[in-house]
């Protein structure tokens, strides 16, 4: 402001003197003083300059006073019910923002909504800048009324009103709504996506159908049917694909009649004929096959993989005895993943266990089988083969915390094993925070640092949020 | 154990306070690790001290012991780091409540706690006739330095600050090594920032100018010392940077408050500069007047004030000699320290801002005055007072903080005002205070 520069009655501005200084007094003299300031004059404009520099200076800084402020105040948050998390939580809480075990932070969430705690208002804008939905249950008013006054944390308003977002969201935050709902409420989802459908363009349908995998029911046929019935292969693939985990279903029903015309089981063994095109194995859609694999093999492997599995064992034969014979007959190679595929799809824990035991492995199967059937085989594997990369996918397909026998096993293991150190943090994550203790005496501390911090910091995080 | 289980003069620590003290966040999530019970034997602690043996990966434990009043660690631990993690695990123990509390300390510990204070209190007793001589030498020195500057500040602006921007950074390096020659390092500092100055940005002309402007102030206060009265020459003196014994600081009279240790700054390192600074920021509630804490520290050690942000104590102040006294030393504790449950300070912003124009006219070196503000809004432009206006604050990132502290209502906040800006260095909400 220039009159913040003047001194009443004098002629000179801080800009002029300003202008001045940055050509020079050699190519525009300063502006003479007058009045109050004439006493500042000095031997040359260089000087004079110098001292209507300091005497401005100061009086500009020493007369500042604050602006009026127009606006109206913000409306005032509502208050909180919840109780803020205690001051050890804070700490923490920190100390994982600022970049200590990231891995940790999910956790620390978690804990904290489940004892019924919310975050500390400090930290509400770091939290949402995360853009994380398990923030949400930690927010408390404050945090949802902060998220309203600022266009960045758009996204929780997105996420907690979603049909009211809906119409301007990008399809990314589209994709976010729809993952987040479908993890909540399956069928107010499946609505919104359904009353959303005929807006959307193919791309966003294509991107929006696998979604729909999470929380997934017959009551969800209607919706996929129509996808199935799209004009772009990547939806109708998708739509497809979600269906035949859905044995119930019509489309699973037709995909079981076209695979019987080519696969029959019976006392004798396995039949197998090749279809010769696409269309032989309607309803299933079929994709063009990869380079090097035969027409008629791909389509046989891509019906198989779509019909429903009980089928196979109408004849009264295990999953065991089917597996058996498909290793043994000439198409192994296209029964068996196939298989494979349909039993990670459909979630079947006895199939799952039978390729397994068979050598037809894979982490999707892992993650179908029982707890206590992956942590049995993941101990036995850990007594044959120790640490190995092996054995860590399928110690991470085991869900939760690893049951204490797994722990120890592990704890036990990893001494013998070169795990690298972003293995070590994810171990740590896994094993029964009780350990801690016992980690801490038996491993040697500085190569196995990351695992016994990471231990340490977990067991105390439940100490603080209780 | 419970919260008195150490009886005297401490209330304890808190977990955040423990590991303020850390060097390196290394150091303290190693102590963390370590401040579980498993590896400590002998364990111990009075109203004063506390100690421990702690085994690491060497075959024989390591022997720790912490005085907890305003802390000093020692541990015979080869590690460099100051304090070490052993220390600071034990700091977090004692925190916690789980070291039992003993009558006495253990043999080794009075020994060392008695070496640690024997080193304290050799130090050489100058002779007063060598000082004056010493004092007359560099006061001639610094008189020949500032001339220098004065001259070298007129062909600056007759040449023009435009051409001055083009410069090498030599240019102001030479320039401030001439003056940490003359024993003026204050004033080194200045012409350094100058520098700095005219590369940051947005309105650097006017900010140029008027440090510029105070450069010349600086050297026409040094010219004309004799003319001063007695504080305004040892603002001038403190200002070219001539250091004052703390013995002498603590020699003046001090008067004894409830103060509030309302916040704290470390200043980043900047090019060429091998010590941390750190302030510190109190406000003394009978006499309504804010106090300033200056702590050096190498960038390997801690601070070792014994301040903590957020706390109230009864003590006893005493300024550094200046005509607006703000520096200051805390010259002894008296009592317990509390939480901080409230902010205290000025109620509207003019209030702060005419305290300030006060101070300045009296120091017009004044670089950073500190503002408390009892009762504002945080919104998103600044913060608001009751009156209606508005004080900016200075970047982005703790303008959300705030807003969210604040929740539309008024809370206490405390900060640095630079150029008429605020630096929020720390807020009481809901009786809790938040550092910034």
């Amino acid at each position: 402001m220039t009159t913040a520069g003047t001194v009443r009655g004098a002629a000179v501005t801080w800009e002029e003197l300003v202008v001045s200084a940055l050509l020079g007094t050699g190519r525009r003299a300063p502006p003479p003083p007058v009045g109050p300031l004439a006493a500042l004059a000095g031997r040359d404009p260089a000087s004079t300059l110098l001292r209507l520099a300091a005497v401005l200076a100061v009086t500009r800084d020493a007369g500042r006073r604050p602006a009026r402020d127009p606006r109206p105040l913000p409306q005032p948050c509502p208050p909180d019910v919840v109780a803020r998390v205690r001051e050890e939580a804070v700490t923490r809480l920190g100390e994982l923002l600022a970049g200590a075990h990231p891995v940790l932070l999910g956790e620390w969430l978690a804990l904290a909504s489940a004892a019924g705690y919310r975050a500390p208002e400090e930290l509400l804008p770091a939290l949402l800048d995360l853009g994380r939905a398990d923030v949400l249950p930690v927010l408390g008013e404050r945090g949802r009324w902060l998220a309203s006054r600022n266009p960045r944390w758009s996204w929780v308003r997105a996420l907690e009103e979603p049909e009211a977002a809906w119409p301007a969201a990008d399809p990314a935050a589209r994709r976010r709504i729809i993952a987040h709902l479908r993890a909540s409420d399956p069928a107010r989802a499946r609505v919104l996506l359904a009353t959303a459908w005929r807006q959307l363009t193919a791309q966003e349908r294509a991107g929006l159908v696998p979604l729909l995998s999470n929380g997934l029911s017959l009551p969800d046929e209607p919706l996929l049917e129509r996808a199935r019935r799209d004009r772009r292969i990547g939806v109708r693939a998708g739509a497809a694909e979600l269906l035949s985990c859905l044995p119930a279903s019509q489309f699973a029903a037709g995909a079981a009649a076209a695979a019987a015309r080519f696969l029959q089981v019976d006392a004798g063994g396995l039949h197998v004929s090749l279809p010769t095109g696409p269309r032989d194995i309607e309803p299933v859609p079929a994709r063009k096959p990869p380079r090097g694999r035969g027409r008629g093999a791909w389509l046989l492997g891509q019906v198989l993989a779509h019909s429903p599995l009980r089928a196979w064992e109408a004849p009264g034969m295990t999953p065991r005895q089917l597996v058996r014979l498909a290793l043994a007959s000439e198409h192994a190679g296209t029964l068996v993943p196939a298989w494979a595929t349909a039993s990670a799809r459909q979630r079947d824990r006895a199939w799952a266990g039978a390729l397994l035991d068979a050598g037809a492995g894979g982490s999707g199967l892992l993650a179908v089988l029982a707890p206590g059937d992956a942590a049995g085989r993941a101990l036995v594997q850990l007594a044959r083969d120790g640490l190995t990369a092996d054995t860590l996918v399928l110690l991470e397909a085991i869900e939760g915390d690893w049951p204490d026998a797994v722990g120890r096993a592990v704890l036990a293991a990893v001494r013998h094993a070169a795990a690298p150190r972003s293995a070590l943090a994810a171990i740590a994550a896994r094993l029964d925070p009780s350990l801690a203790g016992e980690a801490a005496a038996t491993l040697p501390p500085f190569r196995f640092a990351p695992l016994i911090d990471v231990l340490a910091a977990r067991r105390d995080m439940r100490k603080e949020l209780t | 154990m419970s919260r008195g289980g150490v009886t005297g003069t401490l209330a304890r620590w808190t977990v955040r306070e423990v590991l303020s003290f850390a060097p390196d966040s290394r150091s303290a999530r190693a102590a963390r690790a370590l401040a579980t019970v498993w590896p400590w034997s002998g364990m111990g602690a009075t109203a004063d001290l506390a100690w421990g043996n702690c085994q690491g990966s060497a075959p024989a434990p390591y022997h720790t012991f912490v005085t907890l009043a305003a802390p000093s660690f020692s541990c015979s631990c080869p590690s460099r780091k100051h304090p070490c993690k052993h220390a600071l695990a034990l700091l977090l123990l004692w925190a916690g409540g789980q070291v039992p509390a003993a009558q006495e300390p253990p043999a080794w510990v009075r020994l060392r706690a008695a070496a640690g204070a024997e080193r304290v209190t050799r130090r050489r007793v100058p002779d007063p006739e060598a000082q004056a001589r010493r004092a007359a030498a560099r006061a001639d020195r610094i008189g020949a330095g500032l001339e220098e500057l004065d001259r070298w500040l007129h062909d600056l602006v007759r040449s023009g600050l435009a051409s001055a921007q083009a410069r090498p950074a030599s240019f102001w390096g030479e320039m401030a090594a001439r003056l940490v020659d003359a024993q003026a390092p204050g004033a080194a500092g200045l012409v350094r920032r100058l520098g700095g100055t005219l590369r940051s940005g947005a309105g650097w002309e006017g900010r140029a100018l008027a440090q510029a402007g105070r450069l010349y102030l600086l050297a026409r206060g040094w010219a004309g010392l004799a003319d001063l009265d007695e504080s305004a020459q040892a603002g001038v003196r403190a200002r070219v940077g001539w250091p004052v014994p703390i013995e002498e600081v603590l020699a003046r009279p001090t008067g004894c408050d409830r103060w509030h240790v309302a916040g704290r700054w470390e200043t980043p390192l900047g090019e060429g500069e091998r010590l941390r600074v750190q302030r510190t920021w109190l406000w003394g509630e009978a006499a309504s007047q804010p106090a300033l804490v200056l702590e050096f520290a190498l960038p390997t050690s801690p601070f070792r004030s014994g301040l903590t942000p957020g706390t109230v104590m009864d003590a006893e102040v005493a300024f550094y000699p200046g005509p607006a006294p703000l520096r200051a030393v805390v010259a002894a504790h008296r009592g317990l320290r509390e939480p901080m449950r409230q902010m205290p300070g000025w109620m509207t912003i003019e209030e702060a801002f005419a305290a300030h124009g006060d101070a300045l006219a009296r120091d017009p070196w004044l670089d950073r005055w500190p503002v408390l503000l009892r009762s504002v809004v945080a919104c998103e432009g600044g913060l608001r007072d009751a009156a209606g206006r508005l004080l900016p604050l200075r970047g982005l990132a703790a303008d959300w903080r705030l807003v969210a502290l604040s929740g539309g209502r008024p809370i206490g906040v405390m900060g640095e005002l630079e150029e008429g800006l605020l630096r929020p260095l720390a807020a009481v909400a809901d009786g809790r205070y938040v550092p910034l």
